[in-house]
């Protein structure tokens, strides 16, 4: 079946399957291999992309689902710079296998667009089901704890 | 564990530069297009033939143990290149695979501290296979076994630079300094590395150079930022499952289900239907669907209607195999080390104190499923693959395929995380299989079933120790019975030394007992086991470090000072080649406890645990307390933990902190979370939900203390994990008066 799908600000046309993950689209068939295959079971988060700036795991979701909205995956997300998200994972230098990063700094854009300044407890909830197996969490909370305050300026 | 002795080359291009025009084959001597050492080796440092001045540097390794053994071993080859490029790029290029512990980052800032480089100037490249390099990565001994040669690497292109210039201004050599990137002259002259690097190249290598001294260090012991890391938060780092190469289709393959099944029937009429399946192939490594997409694979797979004749493993189960441990701790097993007579000791003392733990097998779980992209044709082979080991895999290649050397080229696209796993070369002949009956490359990539369903698991096993204390309450006699699987056994069925991995943090006991014995008796099981993060020195410091907590209790001491004195009475003695020294660990714990505040008073339902372990293949002591609380349902929550180490010289601190961070939770997801069970052979958690991973919620906050230092770095990868289970089994009898003797750690 043909498709028009929007990722990244652009126009798709894709022919897949019926039922195929968007993960599987935007990775076997765009190219877009930043979002990753972790367990493709909606377990992990290694899959997150925003969409219309929603985290959704996207393994699970099936891409006629997301016909018409707006889909973002962590190529997207620098602009002409990096999003100060991804700067404050630097600065923190919280990339360790670096393979769960992407879905957790997307789930940390989602978390800041709710909660501007997220306490702890927030943080905890929101990447709660997003698994880094170089168990990198507490850098997680400092980036995005700094992340917040760069927000300020 | 120990890092096989490898051999390898880098290839001619960065992992990076896997994309879809990247495809030729190359000849396997297309190095950095200079790769000639043509020249004489010199204390493991060579000059590179070319333009401009390079060296080649061949890192010590030491060959011993299985692991060193399968992954054969060759001539070997440099570890590591630097050229001075004529811009005045200073470009590394690291023949390690990158998991994740910032190997190009620590190494390179060695070379670059003694060659006065400017860090901002260094460009650190990722060798591929080859035979004439070596590679390997695990044992977290990258940095420690390098040290020396890394410096004197830095250090004799500093004095060839510093030469080239003295002689352009006609000015003796040792009155000229170096700073980033210059060699200044003694009448304010200055020439850039970038410059001198032609003349600098076409004389002989020195001889004796001399290293700083580490007061003097000023970019070793700061924290750079790691490399990789933008590419990596911006979605463009190429792991193994992101190799795409053009034609490339993908592949699922369906195992046999036990350890040596044999397929009887397969229908794969149904599997065929599925829309995007190209082909299915029938292959002694299993069954194969073929797809235009991973998820047609993973769907065609799900159609498949096969019948296996499953053979003898079915046996396998963790009851069954709990029993025969339980038999087995009956046996006295092999003796691996013994002072004194510990069993006599033990038999005519009726003051016995005896206990049994158990641990639980373990999957390495990585964060992406095993994967490798692989193209076969009548030329040869092309292959990425995310590994350990790339020249075991690449030499296996060789076997399986009958090809000669030069046929086959090998990739190393980023990991996503290896943990052990992805030493072994097993995915990389499947992929192999697979893409030999078809006219287009293949990426073969594991379900995150298969990955826990085809492990190569570390070892679970049960431990028996008994003690007889002396009228001071320090033990007269200790024994500790391991009885369990074996991973050596698991590769050579055969070896005369089942026991090689799994006495490692038993056997080397460094506590002062008159009457000591430690034993092994080897329980076979058919599924394949190997090294995993810390590999048997997890399990046996969760029982030993926790055993003599019990008998610090026993004796009515308190369990830091007992450990001091027991240390304090003991001698510095070598295990297997690798120095315990008493006084280091006793330094060590006492930071530890220092930083912890310990014999601090807690609240209701909270203790304090510390635990300690020397680990000797890579020369690191460390020391962690866990602050545990545990509620009135049992939920054990580890708040806090501290960890002390001695590493020798910190090259790179934040990167040893990045460690003991993820290290703690590494450990502290099989304390609390996680065990791997089987049923008929086969592993019964086959996903997250039932091998659940420390989630952030549950993380404690970490913090480290370095012991002062100037040794040879140790390694990093693997000490922050094995005190870290009694430390927390330790914090929970504290607070609650109950001792767990089983992993993971359950209340209930
Ligand atoms: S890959 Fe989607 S949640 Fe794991
Ligand atoms: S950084 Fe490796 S899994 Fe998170």
């Amino acid at each position: 079946m043909v498709l028009e799908i929007r990722v990244n600000g652009e126009t798709h046309t894709v022919e897949v399957s019926a039922g195929m993950p968007l993960l599987w689209v935007l990775r076997d068939v765009l190219g877009l291999t930043g979002t990753k295959f972790g367990c493709g079971q909606g377990d992990c988060g290694a899959c997150t992309v925003l969409v219309d700036g929603r985290p959704r795991r996207s393994c699970i979701t099936p891409v006629e689902s997301v016909v018409g909205r707006e889909i973002l995956t962590i190529e997207g997300l620098a602009g002409r710079e990096m999003h100060r998200v991804q700067k404050a994972w630097l600065d923190e230098q919280v990339v360790q296998c670096g393979a769960c990063q992407p879905g957790m700094i997307l789930g940390a854009v989602a978390l800041l667009q709710e909660h501007p300044h997220p306490t702890d407890e927030q943080i905890d909830r929101a990447l709660a089901h997003h698994l880094c197996r170089c168990g990198t969490y507490q850098r997680v909370r400092r980036a995005i704890h700094r992340a917040a305050d760069e927000g300020e300026r | 564990m120990k890092p096989p002795r490898g051999s390898a080359s880098p290839g001619s291009s960065a992992p990076h530069a896997s994309a879809p025009k990247d495809t030729g084959h190359r000849p396997a001597s297309a190095g950095d297009g200079d790769g000639r050492l043509s020249r004489r080796r010199f204390l493991g440092l060579a000059l590179v033939g070319g333009a401009a001045l390079a060296l080649a540097v061949y890192l010590p390794h030491r060959s011993r143990g299985p692991a060193a053994s399968h992954a054969g071993a060759s001539e070997d080859g440099p570890d590591l290149f630097v050229h001075i490029e004529p811009d005045g790029a200073v470009r590394i290029k690291v023949v390690r695979s990158e998991m994740g512990q910032g190997v190009r980052t620590g190494l390179p800032m060695i070379v670059a501290e003694e060659l006065d480089a400017d860090w901002s100037s260094v460009v650190v490249e990722q060798g591929d296979a080859d035979p004439r390099y070596s590679m390997g990565t695990g044992g977290s001994q990258s940095v420690y076994r390098s040290w020396d040669l890394l410096r004197r690497a830095g250090a004799t292109l500093r004095a060839m630079l510093v030469s080239a210039a003295a002689a352009r201004w006609g000015v003796d050599p040792s009155l000229c300094r170096t700073h980033a990137g210059w060699v200044l002259g003694p009448g304010g002259q200055r020439l850039s590395y970038g410059e001198l690097s032609a003349e600098a190249a076409a004389l002989d290598l020195p001889r004796d150079v001399v290293l700083k001294d580490p007061a003097a260090f000023s970019l070793i012991g700061t924290t750079p930022p790691r490399y990789d890391g933008e590419d990596i938060v911006r979605g463009q780092a190429v792991y193994g499952e992101d190799i795409r190469v053009e034609g490339m289709r993908f592949a699922s393959l369906e195992r046999p289900p036990v350890p040596g099944a044999r397929l009887r029937r397969l229908d794969d009429a149904a599997a065929r239907e599925v829309e995007g399946v190209i082909e299915v192939l029938s292959l002694d490594v299993g069954v194969a669907v073929v797809a235009e997409t991973t998820w047609a694979a993973f769907r065609g797979r799900r159609k498949l209607k096969l019948e296996w004749d499953e053979g003898d493993a079915t046996w396998f189960s963790t009851a069954e195999y709990d029993r025969r441990l339980q038999d087995a701790l009956q046996k006295k097993g092999k003796t691996v080390r013994e002072e004194g007579d510990a069993e006599r000791v033990l038999s005519s003392s009726d003051l016995v104190i005896e206990a049994d733990y158990s641990v639980p097998f373990l999957a390495h779980a990585t964060m992406l499923p095993l994967n490798c992209t692989a193209r076969v044709d009548g030329d040869g082979a092309e292959i990425w693959a995310p590994t350990q080991f790339p020249n075991w895999a690449r030499r296996e290649v060789l076997k399986a395929l009958k090809l000669p050397e030069e046929a086959v080229v090998l990739h190393v696209p980023l990991l996503g995380s290896g943990l052990g796993r992805r030493i072994y070369p097993d995915i990389v002949l499947e992929a192999v299989a697979v893409a030999r009956g078809l006219p287009f490359p293949v990426q073969l990539v594991n379900t995150r079933a298969d990955d826990f369903r085809h492990g190569v698991y570390r070892p679970g096993n049960a431990h028996r120790l008994r003690a007889v204390l002396d009228e001071e309450g320090f033990p007269r006699a200790w024994s500790h019975r391991i009885a369990g699987p074996s991973i050596s056994a698991s590769w050579w069925r055969r070896t005369p030394h089942p026991e090689a991995y799994e006495i490692q943090g038993a056997a080397d006991l460094p506590y002062a007992v008159p009457h000591l014995r430690v034993g092994f008796e080897y329980v076979p099981v058919p599924v394949k086991l190997g090294a995993m993060r810390a590999v048997a020195r997890v399990n046996n410091a969760f029982v030993t470090e926790s055993f003599v907590d019990e008998l610090a209790h026993a004796a009515g001491r308190d369990p830091l000072q007992y450990r001091l004195d027991l240390l304090e009475r003991a001698r510095d003695f070598e295990f297997d080649g690798d120095p315990i020294q008493p006084e280091r660990i006793a330094a060590v714990l006492r930071l530890a406890a220092e930083k912890a505040g310990w014999g601090r008073a807690l609240p209701a339902g909270r203790g304090l645990g510390i635990a300690v372990n020397s680990y000797g293949s890579c020369r690191t002591i460390t020391a962690e307390v866990a602050e545990v609380e545990v509620d009135r349902e049992g939920r054990i929550r580890v708040h806090k933990v501290w960890c002390a180490v001695d590493c020798g010289v910190v090259v790179h601190p934040d990167l040893v902190r990045a460690q003991f961070e993820g290290g703690v939770v590494f450990a502290l997801t099989s304390v609390l979370e996680s065990a791997l069970s089987f049923e008929r052979g086969r592993a019964r958690e086959t996903d997250f939900r039932h091998y659940p991973l420390l989630t952030i919620d549950k993380t404690p906050e970490v913090e480290v203390a370095f012991v002062p230092s100037g040794r040879a770095p140790g390694g990093i990868g693997e000490p922050p994990v094995p005190p870290l289970a009694p430390a927390v089994a330790n914090a929970v009898f504290a607070a609650t008066g109950r001792r767990l003797r089983s992993l993971p750690l359950g209340m209930a």
